[in-house]
């Protein structure tokens, strides 16, 4: 009985890169979200939707095909390390805009720099050393993780000397980076070691992507509570 | 194999742990502070709405109500007290000492609510004026010894020093029957340090740290307020000789 409840609650898991990205999209269908302060969340959900949504059919893929079959499938079809390789990029990139718009500090140039530097990192790392499309990179997410998460602490010091700290809890940036921070910090290690754990401990790799889903389903109410905020404005 | 896949996971976990914590205490730390502020944002805003009003009032009192009396005693001078009988005259001379009594006293309410002493004379000035018209018919010996070479730029800090002087002082007069009172200020890299002694019956800091919280805490809340305003502390001393206020103030100022 345990162990039937352990499987279904793993096959919820498998899936909640999908279906924690429906939380906050069906609160934007049913409520009056301020789409034009939020445009650039918006777009990374509707993204990151689809390209999980792919993940997700890849992954489960095999189950209709005979081995010889699938082996002549191709490459796109039998590997979803390029979806996950895009979805770290296109997450840089949206947030980045994101902080650049919301947040006027002194830091807008740098944060420029950082997402340029990120970019080429990207280009030169697959070109040169990775392949995109058949091996998840370690080392461009375990960078977006570093990235992200200096964008969100520069943003937790700015916060205190800023006026709008008055309504901190009210504001719906506060809500996004804290679960864009708590999703990063819980991923950063799990990013870092993953392309390792893949290769000689397949079964530990899998058991810890729980908690980066875990992670990732956290990222996702706090994504909806802030734009519960943002119906509130 | 087996044992090593366990070690990586205990590693992996410590390190999200770590992350998390990091992440955690970042938030927290914010949280704090940004609470800190919100508190010192409505002490400053109670602090300021207050001098408002008593700069309201204090117009009012000398412009409105101190007119109509000077009004009153002209009036009243005016009236012939040759023609007046015994029993009119002492009612005349009675109505006319009221008269001078409530003038006065209206000027002193109105002078203790807004300082114009202190607004263009300086802060050691206003506290050296206030002292001297507090204790002149008392049996107090009340001196100063305040550093002239202060001077700052910023009046609203000034508004709040001399507060603080003229709650503590006041209370001093009311509750502590002392016979000796001394104010002295000294300056010294940017920051201010008054000193208020007497060797009455004080109060230590515990007992301030408890009373500033009591519905009838002796004008307490409002010192704490106003020192919290000035990025300052207060300490309450006693020693063989008296009881002794410490205020330290950082502040910005110009040396003469």
């Amino acid at each position: 009985m345990w162990n039937k409840i352990l499987q279904v609650l793993q096959v919820i898991l498998n899936i909640s890169e999908v279906w924690a990205i429906l939380i906050p999209l069906l609160y934007l269908s049913v409520s009056k979200v301020n789409r034009a302060a939020l445009k650039e969340i918006i777009l990374y959900l509707w993204i990151a939707l689809l390209l999980n949504l792919i993940i997700v059919i890849l992954v489960h893929l095999p189950n209709f095909y005979t081995p010889e079959r699938w082996r002549s499938l191709p490459l796109l079809l039998r590997a979803n390390a390029i979806e996950y390789n895009l979805h770290s990029i296109i997450r840089v990139i949206l947030f980045t805009f994101y902080f650049l718009r919301n947040s006027k500090d002194a830091l807008q140039t740098v944060k420029k720099l950082i997402l340029v530097s990120f970019l080429s990192f990207a280009a030169i790392n697959f070109i040169f050393f990775e392949s995109p499309i058949t091996l998840f990179s370690s080392r461009l997410f375990a960078v977006e993780s570093v990235v992200m998460l200096f964008f969100c602490i520069y943003y937790y010091l700015n916060a205190i000397s800023e006026e709008k700290h008055k309504k901190v809890f009210q504001q719906p940036m506060f809500w996004i980076v804290a679960g864009l921070s708590i999703y990063e910090a819980v991923s950063f290690c799990i990013f870092l070691t993953f392309t390792y754990l893949i290769k000689y401990y397949t079964s530990l790799a899998q058991h810890m992507w729980n908690f980066h889903n875990l992670g990732f389903i956290i990222f996702c109410l706090f994504i909806t509570k802030a734009f519960y905020e943002s119906k509130r404005q | 194999m087996n044992q090593n896949a366990n070690d990586i996971k205990s590693l992996i976990i410590i390190g999200i742990v770590v992350m998390l914590s990091l992440v955690v205490s970042v938030l927290l730390a914010v949280l704090y502070n940004l609470r800190e502020q919100q508190q010192n944002q409505l002490i400053e805003a109670a602090v300021r709405s207050e001098e408002i009003e008593r700069h309201r009032i204090a117009e009012t009192l000398h412009d409105e109500v101190g007119a109509i009396l000077s009004s009153a005693k002209l009036h009243l001078l005016g009236i012939k007290t040759e023609t007046l009988d015994e029993k009119d005259k002492g009612l005349y001379e009675k109505g006319r000492g009221l008269l001078n009594e409530v003038i006065q006293q209206v000027r002193g309410i109105s002078h203790n609510l807004h300082s114009n002493i202190l607004k263009e004379f300086g802060l050691n000035e206003a506290i050296r004026h206030f002292l001297l018209k507090m204790t002149q018919d008392t049996s107090i010996n009340a001196a100063t010894a305040l550093d002239d070479s202060y001077y700052t730029e910023n009046p609203d800090n000034d508004i709040s020093i001399y507060r603080v002087v003229q709650e503590l002082v006041n209370n001093i007069l009311k509750y502590a029957d002392a016979t000796e009172l001394i104010v002295s200020s000294t300056l010294k890299d940017s920051e201010l340090d008054l000193v208020v002694f007497h060797n009455g019956q004080g109060l230590t800091q515990e007992q301030f740290e408890e009373l500033r919280y009591q519905k009838d805490g002796l004008g307490l809340k409002n010192i704490q307020n106003r020192v919290i305003l000035l990025k300052g502390n207060i300490q309450f001393t006693n020693g063989s000789e008296g009881y002794r206020i410490n205020i330290h103030i950082p502040v910005n100022t110009i040396s003469v």
